[in-house]
């Protein structure tokens, strides 16, 4: 269950790195996945058509992995409860704090923005604290 | 006579050609978020993202079985994006992104963008300098401090659960919902109008080309 993977994380990372690269070469957009999502479900004429294709291209894979790698889409960790108090925090909070771990962890560190980088330590801090208070409170 | 055809039916063929080939590019570049998409979404799943389990083994870094995955996987995503952006960037072969203040695109979504100004060669100071503290505020901060205990309680961050979408187990299709209720809540109470923002910053019309 918590076996470390260093060749499948460093090859997965990379193909991240790679997409990011892809995005940024072709159209100059930063491949943060909170913003392209929410603006693919916020329509907005001219912008919508590509972070579409993204969303498009994510669920595309999606199929590959559960035809090929079944074991990667695993059923939720946690309650229905649990899940719907976790989205509405996720989603707030990465509106809120303008990215996710794609946009901030990945796209903002690589451009050396020192946003993005202080961003990506608080929530990886704050995960950290709530994941060790899940852990000794009992799994909600 | 009969060169002059030849030439003008070889001069024809040759645009032809060109206009094929520039079709050609025209489609691949205008695919290109699609196929972005389909290798990230690969890189999530290969690199284990989407089981939640991996998420939590990393963040409980406390728990006695700490899994360090998580972070290997950033580092391979910065290792390969970091000196690419920049590569390309120095280059001048990165596509302006006409979405920060361009047409299409609201100010309100620019400054949601993870990077201030998208497209960095806007604000900073030219390739290879940081752009220091422009947008550390406390919306981003607090912002990050929520979407990471959202993070660590469910294992997701956005990218794996939408991938994990196509399961249709009801737990993922809950948390995607929720999420998307989130988001919803917050242009709702906190999105800032545009006229609030702070005049952008002037965008270099492009990088020196070399």
């Amino acid at each position: 269950m918590h076996e470390f993977t260093p060749a499948t994380a460093l090859l997965g990372g990379a193909l991240i790195g790679l997409a990011a690269t892809v995005l940024a070469k072709f159209t100059g957009h930063v491949a943060g996945i909170s913003g392209i999502f929410d603006g693919f479900l916020r329509p907005e004429p001219r912008a919508w058509s590509w972070r579409a294709l993204f969303v498009l291209g994510l669920l595309l894979a999606a199929f590959g992995l559960m035809k090929f790698m079944p074991g990667t889409l695993v059923e939720p960790i946690r309650s229905l409860g649990t899940l719907a108090i976790a989205g509405l925090l996720t989603g707030f909070g990465s509106r809120l704090g303008s990215g996710c771990t794609s946009g901030h962890g990945v796209c903002g560190i690589s451009r050396l923005s020192l946003r993005s980088l202080l961003a990506t330590m608080t929530f990886v801090a704050t995960g950290m604290i709530t994941a060790t208070c899940v852990r000794v409170w009992g799994g909600p | 006579m009969t060169t002059t055809t030849q030439t003008t039916s070889q001069a024809t063929k040759a645009a032809e050609i060109t206009a094929s080939s520039n079709r050609f590019m025209r489609t691949l570049v205008g695919l290109s978020p699609l196929l972005a998409g389909v290798i990230f979404g690969a890189g999530l799943g290969i690199s284990g993202m989407t089981q939640p389990s991996k998420v939590v083994g990393f963040l409980d870094i406390l728990g006695g079985h700490w899994d360090p995955s998580l972070a290997l996987v950033m580092a391979g995503a910065i290792a390969v994006h970091m000196p690419a952006y920049w590569w390309l960037r120095r280059r001048g072969a990165l596509k302006q992104a006409q979405s920060a203040c361009g047409p299409g695109v609201t100010e309100s979504r620019a400054a949601t963008s993870p990077i201030a100004e998208e497209g960095i060669s806007a604000s900073d100071d030219g390739p290879g300098r940081a752009p220091g503290f422009a947008g550390v505020d406390v919306r981003t901060l607090s912002g990050a401090a929520i979407f990471g205990v959202g993070w660590a309680l469910a294992g997701y961050c956005p990218g794996p659960a939408i991938v994990t979408l196509v399961s249709f187990s009801p737990g993922i299709l809950v948390f995607v919902a929720s999420m998307m209720s989130g988001m919803w809540l917050f242009h709702l109470l906190l999105d800032r109008e545009p006229a609030q923002l702070p005049a952008p910053a002037p965008r270099t019309s492009s990088e020196p080309a070399s």
